[in-house]
């Protein structure tokens, strides 16, 4: 750490303006780019080694650091001097063609760029092996000592990126290598050494960014390291994985979620409402405690804190009386009595939609188009390890993949009218049972309570079997909500679902339509008739209610892990082996989780402590249930989609459960009379009276704004209308975007498929041209190389920038190719196509053959950026440009590029540009204009005219024409067969697409 | 800067945790956990590499099907022979923990199952994790006819440049599209 501060907070790193410059490149793009930095070396573990010894050589570090300090414009120079050097000795009589790992050199400074994707396609294309001849390996061998350099060049490179990132950036960009940690502290050191070495003029803005970043990252390693050993059952959690898998855990997760939510609301309820009610001397509690109230909640409970009733309607002062002559502020009961229930529903509204959105986002939207068997395999549980539990998971997953294999085959299987007719039948059938189940169920328990409050007396509550008999109506609901849903799932065996995803949908939707018509029932029951028969203080009543609900669920929940899990279990094993071990029902008990939850937001309003009970109910239900399913249980048969389920609960705990919740408090806030004689809002007319009384009285002159937006805003109809208007709109123009990027997602879909087409159908000519020309050429190590398609890869680049060379046949080639990939891409471009999609494809035709060739790596998934490949493509170009004095050597390098680039690299032309440089650049453009971007722009289809035009031995006019092909004449062959091959095939391609259209 | 010390200094520690996922709790804990596997003779050299039959005595990954993969995967030896430093398996820990993103562990997670170390996922890498999935009993292997059956399945959907193979980047989408990997493919010690 200590070297760490040293070097990252006093070290002047952003002090050259180039620099500065870069780092702001480098900052556009986010850092999870990174990745794929280095992969290649730890691949091949051969370059690795040779690669490390680089590492720690000492002459290379002076070298880069001193390249380093200079400015931007010199460290590419500096470090590619060795190979320019070679590049100007080069002539073209050199016995340069036969030397592949020196021809690499001059690709590799042009194609000096980020650290980014293309690493990551060079890399696989040193591993591809597919249908390449072994001969190709045998190349790859050869070529292996270039890839050492190519690799050290590339290592020098993302340091020099890593320098020019902010400290937080660049802590991140290294994490996210995908090296060992033993390289990454290389890389480390050698940023860290390279930053020391810079001193400059002082910036203090980056020295004040550096440091904020600094101390960001203490805080923040601080408050994990706190919040990691404050985890609460890290280890129940750990097992409860490892043996039972990530699905039941999610149900301990939800559990932990639900307990996180109850110490929110209680905090916020227990800091704005009780704690000021407790500073309030007023009013007194007389009751005597005796212990059943424990689990009534009447008696002694009913005049304390736990509920409505006994809150007070004045400003509470703190005072010993209520003469407001207290030292305090005074505290107006009624108001934070409003605000604190109304703010709370709304920051669970917030969270609540947050987390729904975002794990919808993640599960759904994302997820759709992967068939089960993809996700089956690649998801393996890396947690489960215990051995019994890895075995029986196989088992799992062998009988899944096979069921899923048959119901591959069975789908075609049509059904006849008769089969469906009774299908349909039977599922009228089921709906039909549960449906009248849930019905019967709701009328007893309106018809219970009904009974109950007129038949108790709620004068003389010290009668304890009077304040036993509370109990019944709870008891009532609990035994409803534990036996119906079994009975709900006996339903199963009169329906039949093709897919067993149905069935749990179906029994879910059961549930959820039972529980909540049962609240629907009891708060139809408590607003309406338990407000008008007279009560007293009808808020507590509620209260109490509800907390025996809550309560009594609770020993429920007990005793179904109790009779159901453990007895099954025992009669399971000992009795009727048939019977078999209980299966955690993850569906049944998140459920029963919802269904406490909303009974608890239900309750906030009449018993602002209830999270409290909630807290207790979750923590205790959190060991309960990991015992009982850790002695009783067996992990599910069938794999659960969990990550989905859990969304679709949550989905459930916001639509029908906090909806209906909101919809009652707002009922209760706007329509319901609050009794008169209990209660911070006794006297009112409604609650929301608060409000506006308050508004009325607020008389301080700089708070009129708030009297305005209640007058203009939350009165005002027409603003509503207004909101409600704009968020449709809202909706309408991003449902229009997902169309529009679905249709997108399609084509783009398509071309990388036509792309994976070209490839596969190029490496199969080369196999067989080569295979055709493989005795004679056997020697002949230039043609030899053709057979990898690593070497293709060089001498595309290669070939563009030594036409003056005599590898002219390659040269050719590549120019026909690259005019007819470019023209293709125009042609399947729709009209339509976004800025983005056009930034895609420069970089696509920057590295025509690489894309074929390997793979296409470069084609953006839909959801990537196409200007960041843009970025580093301007980068690689500035490098490239200005790394270089103006030889000839640099003009068919920019040959492919300077088309599309010619606007950027105008742009970023440092002002120290010298004259000749920029001299060099126009003739460059020179001579890129005529080859290669009037044809495309003239003829449809300049590929293969392009190539035609240009026989073999064509060679671009402003070169120097070498006769001295000798050793490369074999080539032209092979690439001319190829880019012929590649044209037919093209065009017969285009055809069909024409004709589908 | 691997020193001989057989407790963490400090400095090394912030770097450890500068550089990987873990937090300090976590490298200190890895730091005991490693300490248990090494021979007492060389408890205080850091440098020491445990051979992978020690590593997969650990509980975590003594059942774990792909466990010798992991331990080729995150080993740096020169020898292949799968053995870890501790860097390596600090940097295994790194992958495997809870703050690691999708994109490192997908990473992983293809070179995990690239059995044969040739950068893509061809029909026998397929083939070979299907068989580490179902297990080595008669009664879970898929026959042959399900195998084919399978993989033209995956490859149908994954291959998006049908050029027979799943490379990184396909591996990389199918991953981001199953929701369940970033929570499953998590050790814990």
């Amino acid at each position: 750490m200590s070297r760490q501060t040293r070097d990252g907070v006093l070290n002047p790193a952003y002090h050259d303006s180039e620099t500065l410059q870069m780092g702001r490149g480098s900052a556009q793009r986010p850092p999870q780019q990174n990745p794929y930095g280095s992969t290649e070396r730890t691949y091949d573990e051969g370059l690795q080694a040779s690669g490390r010894q680089d590492w720690d050589s000492a002459e290379h570090i002076p070298m880069a650091s001193l390249a380093g300090g200079q400015s931007w414009d010199q460290q590419p120079g500096g470090l590619s001097n060795a190979g320019y050097e070679w590049d100007s000795a080069s002539d073209p009589g050199g016995a340069r063609a036969g030397d592949f790992r020196e021809q690499e050199r001059p690709r590799l400074r042009t194609k000096r760029s980020s650290i980014l994707r293309q690493l990551r396609m060079r890399n696989s294309s040193l591993f591809f092996r597919g249908a390449l001849s072994s001969s190709a390996l045998g190349w790859l061998r050869l070529t292996a000592e270039d890839t050492q350099d190519k690799t050290a060049q590339e290592e020098q490179q993302l340091i020099i990126e890593l320098v020019a990132m902010s400290f937080y950036d660049r802590v991140r960009a290294i994490r996210q290598l995908p090296v060992s940690l033993h390289e990454k502290k290389q890389i480390r050191k050698r940023v860290l050494l390279e930053k020391t070495s810079k001193k400059g003029r002082i910036n203090w803005y980056m020295d004040c960014r550096d440091n904020f970043y600094l101390f960001h990252r203490r805080c923040s390693t601080f408050v994990t390291n706190a919040y990691h050993t404050l985890q609460l059952w890290q280890g129940g959690l750990k097992d409860i994985g490892g043996k039972f898998g990530s699905s039941i855990l999610s149900y301990f997760l939800f559990i932990k979620w639900l307990l996180m939510f109850s110490i929110f609301s209680f905090l916020v309820n227990f800091g704005f409402i009780t704690v000021p009610q407790l500073f309030d001397r007023d009013t007194v509690n007389n009751g005597t405690f005796k212990g059943l109230e424990l689990l009534t909640g009447e008696g002694y409970f009913t005049q304390s804190v736990l509920f409505y009733g006994f809150y007070t309607n004045k400003s509470v002062t703190g005072g010993s009386s209520s003469n407001s002559t207290g030292s305090l502020l005074p505290y107006d009961m009624q108001l934070a009595y409003f605000f604190t229930i109304s703010v709370y529903f709304v920051l669970c509204c917030l969270s609540l939609v947050y987390s729904a959105a975002s794990s919808f986002h993640k599960n759904f939207m994302s997820a759709s188009e992967l068939s089960r068997s993809g996700r089956l395999l690649f998801s393996w549980d890396f947690r489960v390890s215990n051995d019994k539990a890895v075995r029986s998971r196989q088992k799992n997953l062998s009988t899944q993949l096979k069921e899923l294999l048959s119901e591959h085959l069975q789908q075609k299987l049509c059904m006849t009218f008769d089969e469906r007719i009774k299908r349909f039948g039977r599922h009228l059938l089921a709906w039909f049972v549960s449906s009248g189940l849930a019905i019967g169920c709701s009328a007893a328990v309106y018809f219970l309570c009904l009974y109950n409050v007129n038949s108790s007396p709620w004068n003389n509550r010290s009668d304890l079997t009077k304040e036993a008999s509370t109990l019944l109506l709870p008891i009532v609901v609990s035994l409803i909500n534990l036996i119906v849903p079994l009975l709900y799932s006996l339903l199963r065996n009169i329906e039949f679902f093709t897919f067993p995803r149905h069935e749990l949908y179906t029994l879910i939707l059961r549930n959820v339509i039972l529980k909540m018509s049962i609240i629907g029932v009891l708060c139809y029951y408590w607003l309406d008739k338990v407000v008008n028969c007279g009560i007293p203080c009808w808020e507590t009543f509620v209260g109490g209610d509800i907390y025996r609900l809550v309560v009594i669920d609770f020993f429920f929940c007990l005793f179904a892990c109790f009779f159901g899990e453990f007895l099954h279990k025992v009669i399971g094993t000992r009795f009727f082996p048939r019977l078999g071990v209980p299966e955690f029902d993850i569906a049944r008990n998140v459920l029963d989780l919802i269904y406490a939850q909303t009974l608890a937001w239900i309750g906030i309003y009449f018993s602002p402590l209830l999270p409290l009970i909630q807290i207790i109910k979750l923590f205790l239900m959190f060991y309960v249930k990991k015992f009982s399913l850790m002695q009783n249980c067996h992990p599910p048969q069938r794999s659960w989609r969990a990550a989905q389920m859990m969304t679709i609960f949550i989905l459930i705990l916001f639509f029908p459960s906090y909806v209906g919740v909101l919809i009652t408090i707002a009922v209760i806030f706007w329509r319901i009379t609050p009794s008169s004689s209990c209660g911070p809002f006794r006297g009112l007319n409604v609650p929301f009276d608060v409000i506006a009384n308050w508004i009325d009285s607020i008389t301080l002159p700089g708070s009129q704004w708030v009297v305005w937006i209640y007058n203009n805003l939350i009165q005002s109809v027409l603003f509503f209308f207004i909101l409600t208007l704009l968020v449709l709109i809202l909706i309408y123009v991003y449902y229009q975007i997902v169309v529009g990027r679905k249709k997108l997602i399609a084509i783009l879909r398509d071309h990388i498929a036509n792309e994976g087409k070209d490839k596969a159908f190029l490496l199969e000519k080369l196999k067989k041209l080569q295979s055709q020309s493989m005795s004679s050429l056997y020697q002949d190590p230039s043609l030899e190389a053709m057979g990898s398609k690593q070497d293709i890869q060089d001498r595309e680049v290669r070939g563009s920038s030594q036409s003056r060379t005599p590898s002219k046949g390659t040269s050719t080639f590549q120019l026909g190719r690259s005019q007819s990939l470019q023209e293709t891409s125009n042609r399947r471009q729709p009209a339509s196509f976004s800025g983005e999609r056009w930034s895609a494809r420069d970089s696509e035709h920057e590295y025509v053959l690489p894309d074929i060739l390997e793979e296409p790596q470069q084609q953006p998934w839909p959801g990537a950026s196409g200007s960041q490949q843009q970025d580093i493509q301007d980068r690689e170009v500035r490098g490239s440009s200005q790394s270089r004095t103006p030889s000839e050597g640099t003009f068919p390098v920019q040959l492919r590029r300077a088309p599309s680039l010619q606007e950027t690299s105008n742009r970023r032309q440092p002002t120290s540009f010298s004259g000749e440089r920029q001299s060099a650049r126009d003739a460059e453009r020179e001579y890129v204009l005529p080859n290669v971007l009037q044809e495309p722009q003239q003829q449809p289809w300049p590929g293969a005219p392009g190539f035609q035009q240009a026989p073999p031995n064509y060679i671009p006019p402003d070169y120097p024409v070498d006769d001295d092909s000798s050793m490369e004449g074999g080539t032209l062959p092979v690439s001319d067969a190829l880019a012929q091959a590649l044209w037919a095939r093209r065009q017969a391609e285009d055809e069909e697409e024409e004709g589908r259209y | 800067m691997g020193s001989s010390a057989s407790q963490l200094t400090k400095e090394l520690l912030s770097e450890y945790q500068e550089l990987t996922f873990l937090t300090k709790q976590e490298i200190l804990l890895a730091h005991c956990r490693f300490k248990e596997l090494l021979p007492k003779e060389s408890r205080n050299t850091m440098d020491y590499r445990v051979p992978m039959e020690k590593i997969l005595t650990m509980p975590e990954l003594k059942s774990n099907p792909f466990r010798q993969r992991i331990c080729y995967v995150f080993s740096t030896s020169e020898a292949k022979d799968g053995s870890l430093s501790f860097e390596d398996f600090l940097d295994f820990l790194s992958v495997f923990s809870d703050s690691a993103t999708p994109e490192i562990k997908s990473h992983y997670a293809f070179r995990i199952f690239d059995f044969d170390d040739d950068g893509t996922l061809d029909r026998n890498d397929l083939v070979k994790l299907v068989n580490c999935l179902t297990g080595d009993a008669p009664e879970t292997r898929l026959s042959q006819e399900e195998m084919n059956q399978l993989i033209g399945n995956i490859l149908e959907e994954s291959d998006i440049d049908k050029d027979g193979t799943v490379n990184l980047s396909e591996f990389q989408h199918v991953i981001s599209r199953s929701p369940d990997f970033v929570s499953s493919f998590k050790i814990v010690l």
